[in-house]
């Protein structure tokens, strides 16, 4: 069986600096995944990379068999759009419509039909099923990221993606979030990867992968 | 259709940018709108007032203020002419039809004209009531004279001059026989009545040598239009001027007004583009990272280009609609409520066929001015932007 997430020997650089090092990754259908290591390791951009929004330098990235850079900039983008779910560390809602339009937008880029009843039922099961209907600017964060969930997950992703969801909450909030996080794409049937810096995170995956800050390589 | 309605949810939160905008769009374009209805009804005007009518004969002087006095009877006229001297030219093979005018007289500003039955014919004038005159004394008026207070019966008295506040001619009273249906030409605004009655106002209904202030000229052939009016001005003391040629004289000095108030309007026009062009770029600024989650939610480099230029468009075509429909409006108030002649009749209903590039101007405008911002959404790398974020 074929991994859902295969990378190996991917690298990237800024300028002539090394961001990014990682030799080897691969993750079965249904794992769930901690990629964890300290600022500047390059976690941020080994999420976009696996997400699609930009090529590595180097190295090779499938994702359920595609090869990332065999596509298109178009294709890529409506590959993520069907295939994987992102949350971003910050604020991720499109403020000018409501939360149910939100959802409606991912359905849509997802190059999915609209589906009211499956938007209200995630809402639901995230206990957000009277702010369906609510402006992002009067949510709370806690609020705010559970909506970024509910349309990281509206299209029923293979992958989904999560960049320091915790980062800004203390203890239990950050407990509470992970656990939405892993029985909501369990529920889902998502294979589940969190980045972070996040030392209290470590013992709460089944399986982790320790980034190391790239050392600055030899001309 | 999302990208639709992404782009008007973004709209409506700004609204006071979208609507000062919208509204800076409008004034331009109704101002264009009302300049074009009203070019259109002047040069329209101008051409029905002259339709029928070839050569006008009168004494010597300007051309123009000869055509502006016997064909719209705007300017005073240039002379008198002797009657037998404009028949010989009325008989010429040439010419078939020769309609006589003889002016000196008003009424509240309407001018009292002396002529023949041929002359509303020229008009398609029609009898509203009542009949033409006949008899000295009698006048037929055309409707906007007879909204005056006239009716078949009333009488009044002339008044020297073509304008209120001259002699009033008490001893000689006319009295209305009939009044004329509208037309939408000069000669609504006039006062009709035979040459000999205004001869008897002056002194002498059969005078010895007749005087009349010109005369009307209808072309039997086409080469006349070459050759009758420079065998006038050479061979008679009367002077021989073409109202087409004077009529659009006339109206291209106007256009040169007209192409400065335009020229205005497309200030503030280009003024209301830039107004978007800057609404959008700053939009754009603080919507960098939203524009990225659309990209990350899968949305492609040219569904969020063609975002921002649906918006832009909305934005200045809703600026160009709402222009057509203040144009139209102002263009309907001014025709209704203002008495001049030249506006008499404008009308806020009539279409003119360049309204619609206009609109099509709108659209595009608002096109351009989101295309730099578009394009600066659609080149910025995603995954950076998120970054920072």
């Amino acid at each position: 069986m074929s991994a859902l997430i295969e990378a190996s020997a991917v690298r990237h650089h800024y300028g002539d600096r090394a961001v990014l090092s990682l030799d080897a990754l691969s993750l079965e259908a249904g794992a769930q995944h901690l990629v964890l290591g300290p600022s500047g390791c390059g976690k941020t951009t080994l999420l976009h990379a696996l997400a699609g929004l930009m090529l590595p330098d180097a190295g090779s990235i499938r994702v359920d068999g595609q090869d990332l850079r065999a596509l298109s900039n178009a294709q890529r983008d409506r590959f993520r759009g069907r295939n994987i779910g992102l949350i971003f560390q910050r604020l991720h809602l499109v403020s000018a419509v409501s939360v149910l339009r939100n959802l409606a937008l991912a359905r849509h880029f997802g190059r999915k039909p609209p589906d009211r009843a499956r938007a209200l039922a995630l809402l639901d099961a995230l206990g957000l099923a009277h702010r369906a209907d609510a402006m992002p600017a009067e949510l709370s964060h806690g609020e705010a990221q559970r909506v970024a969930i509910a349309r990281a997950l509206i299209n029923q992703p293979r992958i989904l993606l999560a960049d320091e969801p915790t980062s800004s909450l203390d203890d239990a909030n950050a407990r509470e979030v992970i656990e939405l996080l892993r029985t909501a794409s369990e529920r889902e049937g998502a294979t589940l990867l969190v980045v972070t810096h996040d030392q209290r995170l470590r013992d709460r995956f089944p399986s982790a992968t320790l980034l190391q800050v790239p050392e600055a390589e030899a001309a | 259709m999302t990208l639709l309605s992404l782009a008007w949810a973004n709209i409506m939160r700004d609204k006071l940018a979208a609507t000062l905008n919208t509204a800076l769009m409008a004034v331009g374009m109704a101002t264009i709108v009302l300049l074009l209805l009203f070019g259109h009804h002047l040069s329209q005007r101008m051409t029905q007032d002259a339709a029928g009518i070839d050569l006008v004969l009168g004494a010597k002087g300007s051309p123009t203020q000869l055509v502006l006095s016997a064909i719209y009877h705007a300017d005073i006229p240039t002379g008198n002419i002797p009657l037998a001297e404009a028949e010989r030219w009325a008989e010429h093979p040439m010419v078939r039809g020769a309609i006589p005018l003889a002016l000196g007289d008003s009424w509240r500003g309407f001018r009292i004209v002396g002529t023949t039955h041929a002359y509303p014919a020229v008009y398609d004038a029609e009898l509203r009531t009542g009949r033409l005159w006949t008899e000295r004394g009698e006048v037929t008026v055309g409707a906007d004279v007879a909204a005056r207070g006239l009716s078949v019966g009333s009488g009044f008295a002339g008044v020297h001059g073509l304008a209120a506040g001259g002699h009033v001619h008490d001893d000689n009273r006319y009295r209305v026989v009939g009044i004329l249906a509208p037309t939408g030409t000069v000669i609504d605004r006039l006062v009709l009545t035979s040459v000999q009655s205004v001869w008897a106002i002056h002194g002498d209904a059969e005078p010895e040598a007749p005087e009349i202030t010109s005369m009307l000229l209808d072309y039997a052939t086409p080469f006349a239009a070459t050759r009758l009016p420079r065998l006038i001005n050479s061979q008679s003391p009367l002077q021989a001027a073409s109202p087409a040629e004077q009529t659009s004289r006339m109206l291209q000095l106007l256009g040169v007004g007209i192409d400065g108030f335009r020229a205005f309007a497309w200030v503030l026009v280009v003024t209301a583009s830039l107004g978007v062009f800057i609404a959008l770029y700053h939009a754009l600024e603080a919507r960098r990272y939203e524009l990225a989650l659309l990209r990350s939610l899968g949305a492609t480099r040219a569904e969020v280009l063609l975002s921002l230029l649906i918006e832009g468009m909305l934005l200045s075509s809703a600026g160009a609609i709402a222009g057509l429909a203040l144009g139209h409006g102002t263009a309907s108030i001014i025709g209704q409520w203002l008495d001049f002649a030249a506006t008499d009749g404008l009308s806020g209903a009539h279409w003119v066929p360049r309204e619609g590039w206009l609109l099509c101007y709108g659209v595009v405008v608002g096109a351009l001015a989101a295309l730099l911002p578009a394009i600066r959404a659609y080149r910025s790398d995603v995954a950076s932007v998120l970054k920072s974020a």
